[in-house]
């Protein structure tokens, strides 16, 4: 434990300065231990450093905030380095805690009470389980390769601080999701992520479609939000908190109705922030957005958010097993019905989009049968080999100059270094021995497998293993498509592999998502799950499904090959029907909400026409009537009294006017008369006598100034003259002076 | 040999004073000027060394004031000399009665 004893007192030693000018608590802040330690050789842990990892980026993003464009361009190192600090922070704390604890078991809980509703505390606080630091790392690493890829990615792009700005706060709201303790916090970052996910969809705004797909994905979310809101109001209601502590001890206790509001209300909110059927309309639309913040959004904060809260509050859902059927049945429904969509997209970062759809309905079917292990275990091998797809996938795009895979092909010489972590990364999703999406994905269908057994209703394991046959099918289609064959343009013919930059984030993440899922035993200890290698039969089950999907892609790439279809080919008119089920959902949305919506509209603009309108008429009608009757007033009575008035006053001013022209104009003509002519007499004393004055002292300064002038010859000599002479005056004057006094 | 007094030094001094003021008001060439400059400053020194002879109580005072205007001629010498030097770079010409740019 020599590493573990470091960091310890590493922290006891900062925590001690930290709390040097006073008492152990700040302002309004407890530190606790929640539980007794775990374990018995466990010290009392201090933790509170850990709370730094949220901070950090946001600190970040508070600076770059601040700042003008320019500048903020130039920092854009600043959220590296902030995002890098978290990363050490999240090894600390793995390693503080090592070898980890059940989830939702804190080591640590930083509280902080804000005020009291009644008699109740309002607190937000921070819990350190094992299932956050393992977040943490994930979180930060994923975030750490997007940020230094989009280095290179978006370094043409003039608003790259900005992007940076938001990617900051995006990965210190989820950094801090994942450390949260507490709902009420947990829905604030929430809502952040949203808005972040509407910045990085819609950066790109001055275009029409990033503008739209970021205004659909923000209401979409938002429409699952409600269902967060009213969980919280629940949960606040049954559990007089917002602590996850408070709530997991008293939900056991929970009357039924509440318990049924705050599961279905959990499951609302996280079908949305997860795009699962029937709210996963937004997430391919989201490809709008630069690809790098694509990244973030499906392998690390957005999408991951979802299945994180219902990961966290597992404990609550299992209560309810009508929740737990629902999350079933629409990640089983999602699995599906992305795979199938995927399977027929023709641009590559769509398949990856609705792979991610799939991917998390996989993830729902594991929480669905209460495996939550699993689900971690797969959140995270998906984390690092989505974003791996999804940076290498930017890379190719960005070479080929094309979003399209059939303009692609004959990659895999050109781009090497991308072809071989491209290629990881498809293996790992696929579920290739030994890769890290084999075990989770293994352990997956191990859950299902088992669930059915307990059940005897193996529906979900075959709706799971068929999509786990698309997922190959799709994967080696367009991983030949892309790869091999001949380069279909003349992009693809001149791409090369991108700078540096780009390639060795996309390198480590391949390294992670081909090693991860051998790390399933020590993973299952850190969450305190009996993991174990998956049995044979597992294996054969899973590779059996991987390659059955993998031997029709290819036949499906080569069938296309030989015939030479392009995609506008009739050919392709299948693909085209399958794709309309995506068009048909967005076309459902269209009939059940948005035209119910207009129409209600319509309606009440009726409403508002014929009664209100007509009420409206019949008092302008009379105010019109009114009007008219004292216009006629107006003109015979109070304008015939004016009249009078007037002419009586005219004549009066005809009076007037004569007394003014003869009399007055008379008085003052003459006193202006006398004015005048004093006036020439003062001129002529002032022309004659005063400027005389005047012009003959400036003549004699003229004569005298030019005799002075010829003194100043210029001459040194002269002045030497001048001097000498002056001297013997001046002694002269001093002898005259001596010889009187001396008389 | 008649004895050289204070009289006939100071006279003397005075002599070369006249001598040196002629010649810095009458000659042309600027570094004739400095010359006669140079000649009255040695006149004045003539003159002291002359008092610190005779005059009794004199000394320190009269050496102090030798010192000085010796240090004084040649700190006077070396700036004029330099000075003529630029003119004469500058005009081409070392005659002061060319140089009177700054006329009224």
């Amino acid at each position: 434990m020599g590493l573990k004893g470091i960091v310890l007192e590493v922290a006891n030693i900062a925590t001690a300065i930290a709390c040097l000018p006073g008492s152990y608590s700040f302002d309004g802040m407890i530190f606790t231990n929640a539980l007794a330690p775990v374990t018995s050789w466990v010290p009392q842990l201090n933790l509170w450093w850990v709370a730094l990892a949220p901070l950090f980026p946001f600190f970040g993003f508070a600076l770059l905030i601040c700042l003008p464009r320019e500048l903020r361009k130039t920092l854009r190192y600043v959220p590296i380095a902030c995002l890098t600090m978290s990363f050490f922070i999240a090894v600390a704390a793995a390693i503080a805690i090592w070898p980890g604890g059940p989830v939702n078991e804190a080591f640590y809980t930083l509280q902080w009470t804000l005020g009291h509703i009644g008699a109740i505390p309002l607190t937000l606080s921070l819990a350190v389980d094992s299932l956050a630091v393992i977040m943490l790392l994930m979180v930060s690493i994923v975030g750490l390769c997007v940020q230094i890829y989009s280095l290179h990615y978006m370094k043409d792009d003039e608003r790259i601080g900005w992007f940076y700005c938001i990617m900051s706060l995006f990965l210190a709201a989820m950094l801090g999701f994942v450390l949260s303790g507490n709902i009420l916090l947990q829905f604030a970052l929430w809502e952040i992520m949203g808005v972040c996910s509407y910045f990085l969809i819609g950066f790109w705004y001055r275009n029409k479609a990033p503008r739209q797909a970021s205004q659909k994905a923000f209401l979409v979310t938002r429409a699952g939000d409600v269902g967060f809101f009213i969980a919280l109001s629940a949960i606040f209601v049954a559990a007089q908190s917002f602590e996850l502590s408070q709530i997991f001890a008293t939900a056991a206790s929970w009357s039924p109705f509440l318990l049924a509001v705050v599961c279905l209300g959990l499951i609302w909110a996280a079908i949305g922030k997860s795009a699962q059927f029937p709210m996963s309309i937004w997430l391919p639309d989201a490809m709008a957005g630069p690809t790098s913040g694509s990244a973030l959004i499906h392998a690390a904060t957005m999408v991951v958010a979802g299945v994180f809260l219902l990961l966290r509050m597992l404990p609550v859902l299992t209560l309810y097993p009508l929740a737990m059927n629902i999350i079933l049945a629409v990640g089983v429904i999602t699995a599906l019905y992305g795979g199938l969509l995927a399977c027929f997209q023709k641009e590559l970062k769509r398949v990856l989009a609705f792979s991610t759809i799939s991917q998390l309905g996989f993830l729902f079917a594991a929480l669905g049968v209460g495996a939550g292990f699993v689900a971690a275990f797969h959140t995270i091998t998906h984390a690092f080999f989505k974003a791996l797809l999804f940076l290498a996938a930017g890379a190719i795009i960005a070479a080929t100059g094309t979003k399209y895979m059939q303009e692609m092909g004959g990659l895999a010489k050109r781009m090497p270094v991308t072809f071989a972590s491209f290629s990881i990364g498809a293996f790992a999703l696929a579920g290739v021995v030994p890769l890290s999406g084999f075990f989770s994905k293994d352990e997956i269908f191990k859950a299902l497998l088992h669930h059915g057994h307990d059940t005897g209703n193996y529906l979900a394991f075959a709706g799971i293993a068929i999509a786990g046959a698309l997922t190959a099918f799709y994967v080696f289609k367009s991983w030949f498509t892309i790869f091999f064959g001949k380069p279909q343009t003349e992009g693809s013919a001149n791409a090369r592999d991108a700078s540096t930059l780009e390639t060795v984030p996309i390198a480590v993440l391949a390294v992670l998502a081909a090693v991860t899922g051998l790390a399933v035993i020590p993973l299952g200890v850190f969450l305190g799950y009996p993991a174990g290698w998956p049995p044979l039969y597992m294996v054969a089950i899973s590779t059996g499904v991987m390659v059955f999907g993998a031997s029709m892609g290819f036949l499906a790439y080569a069938y296309r090959t030989q015939l030479k279809t392009t995609f506008a080919r009739p050919s392709y008119a299948t693909a085209s029907a399958a794709i309309a089920a995506d068009t048909y959902l967005n076309a459902l949305y269209q009939h059940v909400i948005i035209r119910p919506y207009f129409w209600l509209s319509y309606a009440l603009w009726r409403l508002d026409v014929q009664i209100l309108d007509s009420a409206v008429d019949g008092v302008t009608w009379l105010y019109q009537q009114f009007a008219r009757l004292s216009y006629i007033f107006d003109v015979r009575v109070i304008d015939g009294a004016v009249n009078g008035i007037s002419w009586i006053y005219v004549a009066k001013t005809r009076a007037a006017k004569w007394f003014d022209d003869h009399i007055i104009d008379g008085i003052v003509n003459g006193a202006s008369w006398s004015f005048v002519l004093s006036s020439r007499l003062a001129r002529i004393f002032d022309v004659r006598v005063i400027d005389g004055f005047v012009n003959g002292l400036g003549q004699l300064s003229v004569i005298i100034g030019g005799r002075l002038r010829t003194v100043q010859s210029g001459e040194v000599q002269w002045y030497q003259r001048l001097m000498l002479g002056a001297g013997i005056v001046l002694l002269a004057a001093f002898v005259i002076v001596f010889v009187l006094r001396g008389l | 040999m008649p004895e050289v007094g204070l009289v006939t030094a100071l006279l003397f001094s005075a002599t070369l004073f006249s001598v040196g003021l002629y010649g810095a008001i009458s000659r042309k060439a600027a570094v004739s000027i400095l010359m006669s400059l140079e000649i009255m400053l040695f006149a004045i020194t003539l003159n002291l060394v002359a008092l610190a002879r005779f005059v009794p109580g004199a000394q320190p005072h009269a050496w102090f004031f030798i010192i000085f205007i010796m240090v004084l001629g040649a700190a006077e010498i070396a700036i004029g000399l330099s000075l003529v030097v630029a003119l004469y770079r500058r005009a081409r010409t070392s005659k002061v009665e060319d140089l009177r740019e700054l006329k009224g």
